[in-house]
C-alpha cells in the first residue's frame, strides 16, 4: 500500500469513528445536563427551607453562641475532635483535656458575651508557601468575646496538585487556629493563666462547632494548573 | 547601616510588575527573587526594567522568571533547568542564589547521596558563573510525618558543613523558632558553627507551630539577639505584606530596618 493510500485509509477510519460515536456522546452530554437541571429544580424547595432556618440560626449565633452549650451538636463535635490524636508536645507540657460534658465547663460559670458572625468561604488560587504554589480553601469569621471583636481566616485544605492535597483535621483547626486567636482576645480579661487556657480551649470548641453549623455548603475542591494563567 | 533585602515573596499573589512597582515606590532597592508572584508574559522584561532603574537582585529557591517550577533536590535534579536558570541569573548580575535542601521519604534511607550529588552539581553551576550558593536551614514539620526535611537540626547542619565545604548556609531565624529541642543559646550557636559561611539571614515571625511568615515585633524571639548576628551578612525580610498599600509596606520595612540600625554587633565568640 502506498503512503497516500495508507493515509486515505487511516483518514477514512477516523471519519467513521467520529461518525459512529460523536453524536451519541453529545446526546449523552445533553441527557445528563437535563437530568442534573431537573434534579436541581426538585432540590430547590429543600435548599430554600434550609436557607431559611440557617438564616435564623445565624441570627441566633450572632447574638449569643452560648445557646449551643447544651446542644447535642456540641457534644458530637467534641467527640469527633477527640477522635484525632492531640498535638505532639515537645516539652512534656501536660495536654489540657476538654470535658466531654459542656455543662461542667468553666465557661458556664462566666457570663461574658460570646458570638460569631459573618462566615465567608475563602478560596485563594494564588497561595504559596516557601516552596510551592497551591490553592487554599477555608473561611473567614468574626468573633466577639466580652468586649473584644476580631476577624480571622482559617485554612482547612491546601491543594498542591490533582493528586496531592493536605487537609487539616478538626483538632488542628481548633488548636492551631481558634485557640491562639481566642487566647489573645481573652488577655484584656486578665485571667489566671490556667483559667485562660481552659476558657480558650472551651471557647475554641464552642466556636468551632458553630462554624461547622454555618458551613452547610460543601467545599468543591479544584486544582488549577498555574501555567494556565500565564499569558504567553 | 546594614542593608535590608526584601524577598519578593513578601508581596505575592500579583504579577511581578505589581509587586516590584509597590516595592520600588516604597523605596526598596534590594530585592530577593523568590516564590509568590504570578507568572506573566512580561516577567523577565519587568525584572530587567527594574534592574536598569536600580534594583539589585539576589535569588532564592523556586523563583518566577521565564519559567516557574518547584523542585526537591533530595529527589530530583534537572540539570538542564538549572543550567538555564544559572545562565539567566548570571546575565542579570545576580551574585547569590540559595535553595531549600529538600525532603526525603521517612521510608527511604539512601537518598542522602543523591542529595549531596545534586547539591554539588548545582554548586558547580553557580561557581562557574560567579554566583555564591547556599542552602537554607529547615525545621521538623508537625503535619507531614511521611517526609523528613533535611537540615532540620544542628547535627545535620554540622554534618552538612563538613561534607560540603564549597557551599554556604542560609540561616532562617523563623525556621529556628520551630526547633523545639534546643535552647536559644544553642540556636544562636549556629552563627559560630557556620562562621564565615553564612550567605544570608532570613527573618520573619511565626506562631511556633507553622512557618506562617508573620510580621516581626518586639516579642519575636530573635529580636533581642540581633547583636549576635554576624555583621557583614545580608538580612532578607520574608514577612508577608500581601495586599498592603505602599505606605504600609514602607513603614514595615523601615520598622524592620530600625531594629538593625544602631545595634552594636558582638564579634563571633564574644557572646
Amino acid at each position: 500500500m502506498t503512503q497516500t493510500a495508507l493515509l486515505a485509509s487511516y483518514e477514512a477510519l477516523v471519519q467513521n469513528h467520529q461518525a459512529q460515536f460523536n453524536g451519541r456522546i453529545e446526546q449523552l452530554h445533553r441527557t445528563v445536563n437535563q437530568m442534573v437541571s431537573q434534579l436541581q429544580q426538585q432540590e430547590q424547595p429543600f435548599v430554600m427551607a434550609q436557607a431559611q432556618f440557617l438564616e435564623q440560626l445565624r441570627a441566633q449565633l450572632a447574638i449569643d453562641t452560648r445557646c449551643l452549650l447544651d446542644s447535642i451538636e456540641l457534644r458530637d463535635f467534641i467527640a469527633e475532635v477527640n477522635t484525632f490524636p492531640p498535638r505532639q508536645r515537645w516539652n512534656a507540657e501536660p495536654v489540657l483535656e476538654i470535658d466531654a460534658d459542656p455543662a461542667r465547663w468553666l465557661l458556664t460559670r462566666r457570663d461574658f458575651a460570646v458570638s460569631i458572625r459573618d462566615y465567608v468561604p475563602e478560596v485563594d488560587h494564588h497561595a504559596y508557601d516557601d516552596e510551592r504554589t497551591h490553592t487554599t480553601y477555608g473561611y473567614r469569621i468574626t468573633i466577639t468575646i466580652h468586649d473584644q471583636t476580631d476577624s480571622f481566616s482559617v485554612i482547612v485544605q491546601r491543594v498542591y496538585s490533582p493528586i496531592e492535597q493536605r487537609s487539616y483535621t478538626l483538632r488542628q483547626i481548633v488548636e492551631y487556629d481558634f485557640e491562639p486567636e481566642i487566647g489573645t482576645m481573652l488577655k484584656p480579661l486578665a485571667l489566671e493563666s490556667n483559667e485562660q487556657a481552659q476558657l480558650s480551649q472551651e471557647l475554641s470548641y464552642l466556636l468551632g462547632c458553630a462554624v461547622r453549623l454555618l458551613a452547610i455548603t460543601p467545599i468543591s475542591v479544584q486544582f488549577r494548573y498555574p501555567i494556565e494563567e500565564a499569558v504567553r | 547601616m546594614r542593608e535590608l533585602w526584601v524577598s519578593l515573596s513578601t508581596y505575592g499573589g500579583v504579577p511581578t510588575r505589581t509587586a516590584l512597582e509597590t516595592l520600588w515606590t516604597a523605596g526598596i532597592r534590594h530585592v530577593e527573587l523568590a516564590i509568590g508572584v504570578k507568572p506573566s508574559a512580561d516577567t523577565v522584561e519587568v525584572l530587567q526594567e527594574y534592574g536598569r532603574r536600580g534594583i539589585q537582585y539576589r535569588a532564592h529557591h523556586a523563583i518566577v522568571w521565564q519559567e516557574r517550577r518547584s523542585f526537591n533536590l533530595a529527589e530530583q535534579f534537572d540539570r538542564s533547568y538549572f543550567e538555564r536558570l544559572t545562565d539567566w541569573m548570571a546575565a542579570m548580575n545576580i551574585t547569590a542564589y540559595s535553595v531549600h535542601p529538600g525532603s526525603v521519604s521517612t521510608h527511604q534511607s539512601n537518598s542522602i547521596n543523591f542529595w549531596l550529588d545534586h547539591l554539588e552539581q548545582l554548586a558547580q553551576l553557580c561557581h562557574d558563573r560567579r554566583i555564591r550558593f547556599g542552602v537554607e536551614t529547615m525545621y521538623p514539620s508537625l503535619f507531614d510525618h511521611t517526609r523528613r526535611e533535611l537540615l532540620r537540626s544542628r547535627t545535620e547542619i554540622e554534618q552538612f558543613l563538613n561534607l560540603m565545604p564549597g557551599v554556604e548556609l542560609v540561616v532562617d531565624m523563623a525556621h529556628l523558632n520551630l526547633w523545639h529541642d534546643c535552647s536559644t543559646e544553642e540556636k544562636l550557636h549556629l552563627f559560630q558553627l557556620a562562621r564565615d559561611r553564612i550567605l544570608e539571614i532570613h527573618i520573619s515571625d511565626n506562631d511556633g507551630l507553622r512557618d506562617t511568615h508573620t510580621a516581626i515585633n518586639e516579642k519575636t524571639w530573635w529580636v533581642s539577639h540581633i547583636a549576635n548576628f554576624p555583621s557583614d551578612v545580608p538580612i532578607v525580610l520574608e514577612s508577608r505584606m500581601n495586599h498592603q498599600g505602599v505606605e504600609q509596606v514602607r513603614q514595615r520595612v523601615q520598622q524592620t530596618q530600625a531594629l538593625f540600625d544602631g545595634v552594636t554587633v558582638h564579634e563571633p565568640g564574644t557572646h
